[in-house]
């Protein structure tokens, strides 16, 4: 097993389409979103806000807001750029709405979320409430990093441009059977099960090279803290076994490289935008959501913003990374009896 | 050791002692097609038998059962005391695929690396057996060069070096000259001939199988139909040695019935305008067959004597031409 995993990785490390789509192309492409549009924020968060001023919140063109649970988050996600600003609505009588309005220093977006706080409370006004709101700039004392602009691309890039790379490499199954190399394979004193496994295995090595390399990249070049290590090299690892038992699975079914490779990337872009390494889940429909959780890039996702944004412990991740054992263990079974099935159907 | 049986009946084999590989009754169907049927034969340490067939004869097939790439539908097979197919067996075995089985991005030296890793070879002793055996091939000096520049002919003794790395005690080649130039053609004959090993050659050429086997098996339709020396086939199904007459504007008639009277010409008939004398050997007739002409006043354009070989044998054998 050890010798097809050494010669799939010494293959794929002279495969300049793998170099290319593996490692420069996120890398720029984290950096061109990153300096650009910077990662997506929800510029104002709201804390115990009433029903009517959440619905004319979420109703108003222009306004993004977050639901936040206690001022504590509210502060923290202030400080650390997440939100621009915060609106935290007082006790009041019932015809009155009393807010305290977060900032921590007089930035451009903060002026911007202020005028969308003033236009809030002058609709609440014109519905017959009495509006007042205070101004109140945090003091500087952060507890914790701010985030890297970088922080939600550079993990979506990854998951994103792993899932290509890896997928790719299943063009290079079909070219070992089209070869003839895989019956000369089966012709040695090789297990069956030892060809599938490495196979898939050497599959896995490079999806978990490749992270490395592109978190690595992410502390180095785009200061992306990426949280608990135990965390991140389990979600890394499940993450990886999937992929690489999908490119088992594609590199299986195709009958040319040319198919491989486009059902390669058809698969893998799909798989990145149900999984948010376009647009947060969080910010779209809980019925996308729920959806794009059908497949691991989304639970990857998850636990990579939960451990960078919301500097997880190894235990608050352990849903996501149990949901991505279960697709690894799913899929890897999957794919060994498929592959078995079809490759070795001749004998 | 085997006795030879013509026309459709299969070939009785009585089967050595101990021989390398033992392949007996096989039968493999794909689907409503039965591939091979009934293949009996055996190979002995040091011997290189010639499975001799067209396309689609069941060459292959009879290879792949015996490499345990496919699992026999009946029969038995042994290598080196080995049941086909187990590991013990596969490792006594050199595999050279008629397709060119290598990897084209890599070099000959990781290609044949990979390959020993395979066959549990590794450190000194692979490299040792990977420059031993390019050396071999006569690619020594190519070995670090990418398969995909090499020239057909050099693939296919690359190819050939992948099977023999591990030193097996029978190698199997399935047509390892298709489409290669002479030289290259010579070269991988030449590297076979010194190899002192059991080995198994597939091939349609007929005269490949002639030089280069100690027997030969005849197999069409999947079903093995002669078996002997390629002398003894030749003895025993190529039928008689040809003289072959070309006549210009002549009375072939008269010559025909001149040619009839002489002593060892078994029969005389008309190709094409031309006459084809049937001997038991051509060259001893000759110079009666000539005088005759010149006593009949025919003008003899060309003469060609032609001793019967395999395509004889198997047109003999299968009323069909060996095709290339």
């Amino acid at each position: 097993m050890i010798a097809v995993i050494w010669v799939n990785l010494r293959r794929a490390m002279g495969d300049r389409r793998l170099l290319i789509i593996g490692t420069l192309v996120p890398v720029v492409i984290i950096l061109i979103t990153g300096l650009l549009e910077g990662s997506p924020k929800e510029p104002i968060g709201l804390l115990h806000p009433s029903p009517r001023l959440l619905h004319l919140a979420e109703t108003t063109d222009g306004i993004k807001v977050r639901v936040e649970s206690s001022r504590t988050d509210l502060t923290d996600d202030i400080l650390r750029g997440r939100v621009v600003a915060g609106i935290v609505q007082l006790p009041s009588q019932s015809n009155s709405v009393r807010a305290d309005f977060l900032i921590e220093s007089a930035t451009t977006d903060a002026v911007q979320a202020r005028t969308d706080v003033v236009a809030l409370m002058d609709l609440m006004a014109a519905e017959g409430s009495n509006t007042k709101f205070t101004d109140a700039t945090l003091h500087a004392t952060q507890t914790q990093a701010p985030l890297s602009p970088f922080w939600y691309v550079a993990p979506a890039n990854l998951v994103l441009f792993v899932g290509i790379a890896v997928l790719v490499l299943s063009a290079g199954m079909v070219e070992t059977r089209r070869l003839g190399v895989l019956q000369r394979i089966s012709a040695a004193p090789v297990h069956k099960r030892a060809i599938v496994f490495g196979q898939m295995a050497s599959m896995m090595v490079t999806a978990i090279a490749m992270a490395i390399g592109l978190i690595f990249v992410g502390i180095v070049l785009f200061d992306v803290h990426w949280g608990n290590p135990m965390s991140v090299f389990l979600v890394v690892a499940l993450l990886g076994i999937s992929i690489a038992a999908l490119a088992v699975i594609i590199g299986t079914w195709a009958r040319s490289q040319e198919q491989a490779i486009a059902t390669a990337v058809i698969v893998a872009i799909i798989a990145g935008m149900l999984g948010g390494c376009v647009y947060q889940l969080s910010t779209v429909s809980s019925t996308v959501k729920n959806v794009g959780h059908i497949v691991p890039q989304a639970w990857a996702m998850d636990a990579f913003i939960k451990l960078i944004s919301d500097h997880a412990t190894f235990a608050d991740t352990l849903p996501e990374i149990g949901a991505l054992a279960v697709f690894a263990v799913v899929l890897s079974a999957f794919a060994v009896w498929y592959y078995s099935r079809k490759v070795f159907s001749t004998t | 050791m085997q006795q030879a049986v013509g026309g459709s009946e299969a070939v009785v084999t009585t089967l050595g002692p101990s021989p390398m590989l033992r392949c007996e009754g096989l039968r493999k169907r794909y689907g409503d097609r039965l591939a091979v049927d009934g293949v009996t034969f055996s190979i002995a340490e040091g011997e290189c038998y010639g499975l001799l067939g067209p396309n689609g004869a069941g060459k292959t097939t009879t290879i792949s059962m015996l490499c345990g790439l496919a699992v026999p539908d009946e029969g038995d097979i042994t290598v080196d005391g080995f049941e086909g197919g187990t590991l013990e067996a596969k490792a006594a075995v050199g595999y050279v695929p008629q397709d060119l089985a290598l990897y084209p991005d890599l070099s000959a030296v990781e290609n044949l690396t990979f390959f020993g890793q395979l066959y549990r070879l590794s450190g000194k002793e692979l490299q040792t057996r990977i420059g031993e055996t390019l050396e071999l091939v006569g690619l020594a000096d190519r070995g670090k060069d990418r398969i995909g520049t090499y020239s057909g002919g050099m693939k296919r003794r690359a190819n050939m070096a992948a099977g023999l790395l591990h030193r097996p005690k029978l190698l199997v080649l399935d047509e390892p000259t298709v489409g290669v130039d002479p030289q290259s053609r010579n070269a991988i004959l030449e590297t076979v001939g010194k190899l002192g090993i059991a080995v198994l050659y597939t091939t349609h050429y007929m005269e490949e199988a002639f030089k280069l086997c100690d027997r030969i098996g005849i197999i069409d339709d999947g079903h093995l139909i002669a078996e002997g020396t390629a002398d003894a086939l030749i003895g025993d199904h190529g039928g008689r040695d040809k003289v072959h007459l070309s006549c210009d504007g002549a009375d072939l008639d008269e010559l025909a019935a001149a040619c009839r009277e002489l002593e060892n010409i078994h029969d005389v008939h008309e190709v094409d305008g031309n006459l084809e004398l049937s001997t038991d050997h051509g060259p001893a007739v000759l110079s009666a067959v000539v005088a005759v002409a010149t006593r009949h006043g025919v003008d003899l354009t060309g003469v060609e004597v032609r001793s019967p070989n395999l395509e004889d044998v198997f047109l003999s054998l299968t009323g069909k031409e060996l095709r290339d």
